[in-house]
């Protein structure tokens, strides 16, 4: 049975069909979770929000009742939070989703759980984008930065924590990086000419090469999410607090909130106002990502 | 293997964390992946494999099915039942190889196209062999697993894996050997 051997050679695996794999089985969960009835999502002192481990705090209560509002707003109860998980950008129900996702960061009792809903949102910015490359309609340049927000979140929340969970989150944030790319990679070859693609790939390249340091030097890891992010928490909606976690995180100028980077420099965008926006432009905060006015599209000079 | 890292993903997916399941997929899709490959020799009907086997799990996890534990083996007994359908539907052909390729190993035509050939034999005959002769073969001396998660893969004993790769290799011997040889005799 030697020549049994000869089955265990394989040829490489075609990176843009695994990446289309991936893409489509996230895909897939996503909408079999926003699909799943509500009542099945409950669970006893939790909202219409996704599963999470929340604490009904004060604050927790005071969104809660925002999140209502709004959603009886578009015309749906609990279920348009649950619906709107499926939802792309430049659809109605996509500001909930996203809005959503901000509560949630918001409300996360610790990094590594912050860290693990960043990774989430990155995965469904990349879903999203790939979805709307498949419907042949342009991305629009608000998802891509989003999508860099939350790989610049994920680096300073991971460069918060001590060395122990440092570990864990980046060997979690390299493997799923490594996902990501492959997904990248694939809508870079499908828009030739959307330099805002290419650059968020190469962004993610950056973001394995700083996650590889991190896992072999995490004082250095610390000192160059440092450089990058000058001042930055890492923690949405906590305008110029520390968060636990990332008490101690040295920062030139301490400037951990405002509306955004004026300068264009990567910035996730803490508004202060309980909002994780990723801007990259001045006056970002508070933009409808995926309306048409409001954005230049990375595809407008698209091929197709 | 079964880790407690596993165990906690499987938790978590149960709950339709997406992160969880994005772990999951990225941690057993290549995997997967080589598994189809090595059986059907079609990088395509791989994909659609991979693609399938997790679509089934997603689906169980939905039903509130779906493994417990032992999610590899999970995943593996999809794979190899979609592969089996495909088998019943698509068999590959045993075409009986020429002796003669062998005679020179530097001569036309090379020694890949030979080895080539050898592999759509293999394939050939194990699509020959009952399903679970061919799970518990291919899991043993292609994918190299142990005894322990070859049974859990089955969903049978430790001891019953072993009577089972004894008939297997002899019936995937006999098979080879009519296929060198040209004759009829495939039987089981």
């Amino acid at each position: 049975m030697d020549r049994l051997e000869l089955l265990r050679g394989v040829p490489a695996r075609d990176p843009q069909a695994a990446a289309a794999g991936r893409a489509h089985f996230l895909a897939q969960a996503e909408a079999a979770g926003a699909l799943r009835p509500v009542r099945a999502q409950r669970r006893p002192g939790r909202s219409f929000l996704p599963a999470f481990p929340l604490r009904a705090t004060p604050a927790f209560k005071a969104l809660a009742a925002v999140l209502l509002v709004l959603a009886l707003f578009f015309a749906g109860a609990a279920s348009s939070v649950a619906a709107a998980q499926g939802s792309l950008p430049g659809e109605a129900l996509y500001p909930l989703k996203t809005l959503s996702e901000d509560v949630l960061l918001s409300l996360a009792p610790s990094s590594p759980d912050r860290l693990s809903l960043t990774l989430d949102f990155g995965d469904r910015r990349l879903v999203e984008m790939t979805g709307l490359q498949s419907a042949g309609r342009p991305i629009p340049q608000g998802v891509v930065d989003r999508f860099e927000g939350e790989l610049d979140q994920a680096l300073q929340l991971a460069a918060g924590m001590s060395d122990p969970g440092m570990a864990q989150s980046l060997d979690r944030l390299s493997r799923r990086t490594q996902g990501q790319m492959q997904a990248m990679a694939v809508l870079v070859e499908h828009n030739p000419d959307a330099p805002l693609l290419a650059d968020a790939y190469a962004r993610l390249q950056e973001q394995a090469g700083t996650a590889e340091l991190g896992k072999s030097d995490p004082q250095g890891f610390r000192l160059k999410v440092n450089q990058l992010f000058p001042g930055k928490n890492g923690t949405p909606g906590n305008g110029n607090k520390t968060p636990p976690g990332l008490e101690g995180t040295p920062g030139p100028n301490g400037n951990g909130s405002g509306g955004g980077s004026a300068q264009g420099t990567p910035d996730h965008g803490q508004d202060g106002k309980g909002g994780h926006k990723a801007t990259k432009t001045p006056g970002g905060h508070g933009r409808a990502y995926g309306t048409p006015a409001a954005t230049r599209e990375s595809g407008e000079d698209s091929h197709h | 293997m079964e880790t407690v890292t596993d165990r906690e993903l499987l938790q978590r997916a149960q709950n339709h964390e997406l992160q969880a399941l994005a772990e999951i997929y990225d941690r057993w899709s290549p995997a997967l992946y080589r598994y189809a490959v090595r059986l059907l020799g079609e990088a395509d009907l791989a994909e659609e494999c991979v693609a399938e086997t997790f679509s089934r799990f997603l689906a169980a996890l939905k039903q509130g099915r779906g493994p417990r534990d032992y999610l590899q083996a999970y995943l593996y007994r999809i794979a190899h039942n979609w592969i089996t359908d495909q088998y019943r539907s698509h068999a590959p052909l045993l075409v009986p190889l020429d002796p003669g390729l062998h005679a020179d190993p530097e001569a036309e035509p090379s020694r890949q196209a030979i080895e080539e050939l050898e592999r759509r034999q293999l394939r050939a005959a194990l699509s020959r062999l009952t399903p679970e002769q061919r799970q518990v073969i291919v899991l043993k001396y292609v994918e190299e697993w142990d005894n322990e998660g070859i049974a859990r893969a089955l969903n049978r004993p430790v001891g019953a894996i072993k009577a089972l790769q004894h008939r297997a290799l002899e019936s995937l011997r006999r098979i080879l050997i009519s296929a060198w040889t040209g004759s009829e005799d495939e039987t089981n």
